[in-house]
């Protein structure tokens, strides 16, 4: 069943299940401090400062040999439920008055299934997209530079992303517009400078999903 | 950090005051050997309200209340209070959370 669909809406599907529990408002999931999916009621930006504050918080309790399960933190307003299980991090956000165990029983069952998902996804990540329409249409290069900009954003600064994309574009000798097999093979040669080969292939096949018309 | 504290009961209860002095606490939180365990913790509950207050400023989540730390063997239970102070109730994992936080009250 995974491999009929596209990581992304896979992810998204896992995601829709946790609704099922009342009282949920909105989840994120991350590997390490990468924002895999989320549907928080929040700028990605702001997720992605959430996922790195989570990711800052779990790790220092990793850091001293204590490895968590769960951190349930109530406030005023809501329910802030994080479940842990290897790299991965399901933040919930509950209504005040909700019971986290049964939420938090069908966030770890999500967890599982994503483990089994995430390293197949590392190890290959995911075929070259092809279609009808991008045989037809290309991207602009502004289009473009936005997006790998954006993912590599996430794992190292502005500047550093930029001067990468600019090299490989500037090597491709693109100017305007990328043909889809320039903007996928140029994209994934850039993301391919991501160290961690987890973050990698979250990201390469988040930019693959981007690329679909 | 099994046994510790834990060896002694199977939950034990620190009360803070404004200066995160100790109010009240179970009787093996003052043995020598546990103070280090014990100081612990009352770190630990600073460190969390700092990190819940981050949250809460960038989510607007309102006023931190309570945070429950789950891990291997343990559980621990942070109330924040700023009428009453703090209050950590450690415990054997794991329990639900309401009856946490009807305990630690």
């Amino acid at each position: 069943m995974m491999e009929e669909s596209s990581s992304a809406d896979q992810l998204r599907r896992l995601l829709s299940d946790l609704y099922v529990q009342p009282g949920v408002t909105g989840a994120c999931l991350q590997l390490g401090n990468i924002v895999l999916v989320h549907d928080l009621p929040y700028s990605d930006a702001r997720v992605t400062d959430l996922a790195a504050r989570i990711e800052n918080l779990v790790g220092s309790y990793e850091s001293v040999g204590r490895g968590i399960w769960q951190i349930c933190a109530g406030f005023e307003n809501f329910r802030l439920l994080i479940l842990c299980h290897s790299m991965m991090r399901l933040s919930l956000l509950l209504q005040p008055g909700t019971d986290p165990s049964h939420a938090a029983g069908r966030g770890m069952h999500l967890l599982m299934e994503v483990k089994n998902f995430a390293p197949r996804q590392a190890a290959s990540p995911p075929p070259p997209v092809h279609s009808e329409k991008e045989t037809k249409t290309g991207m602009p290069r502004e289009e473009f530079e936005r997006l790998v900009s954006g993912l590599m954003g996430r794992v190292t600064g502005s500047a550093q992303a930029a001067k990468l994309i600019q090299r490989e574009l500037i090597a491709n000798q693109i100017n305007g517009q990328l043909d889809p097999e320039e903007a996928r093979s140029i994209g994934l040669t850039i993301l391919e400078h991501i160290p961690n080969r987890g973050k990698r292939a979250a990201l390469c096949s988040e930019f693959l999903n981007a690329l679909k018309p | 950090m099994s046994g510790g504290l834990l060896e002694t009961k199977d939950s034990i209860h620190i009360r803070l005051g404004p200066n995160k002095e100790i109010v009240s606490a179970c009787d093996a939180v003052f043995e020598p050997r546990h103070q280090e365990e014990a100081r612990t913790m009352i770190y630990e509950a600073d460190y969390l309200r700092q990190h819940l207050e981050e949250l809460s400023t960038l989510l607007l989540l309102g006023e931190p209340q309570f945070v429950v730390v789950t891990e291997v063997g343990r559980q621990t239970t942070f109330r924040y209070d700023r009428k009453e102070g703090e209050a950590i109730l450690l415990t054997r994992a794991h329990h639900g959370i309401e009856h946490l936080l009807r305990d630690s009250a």
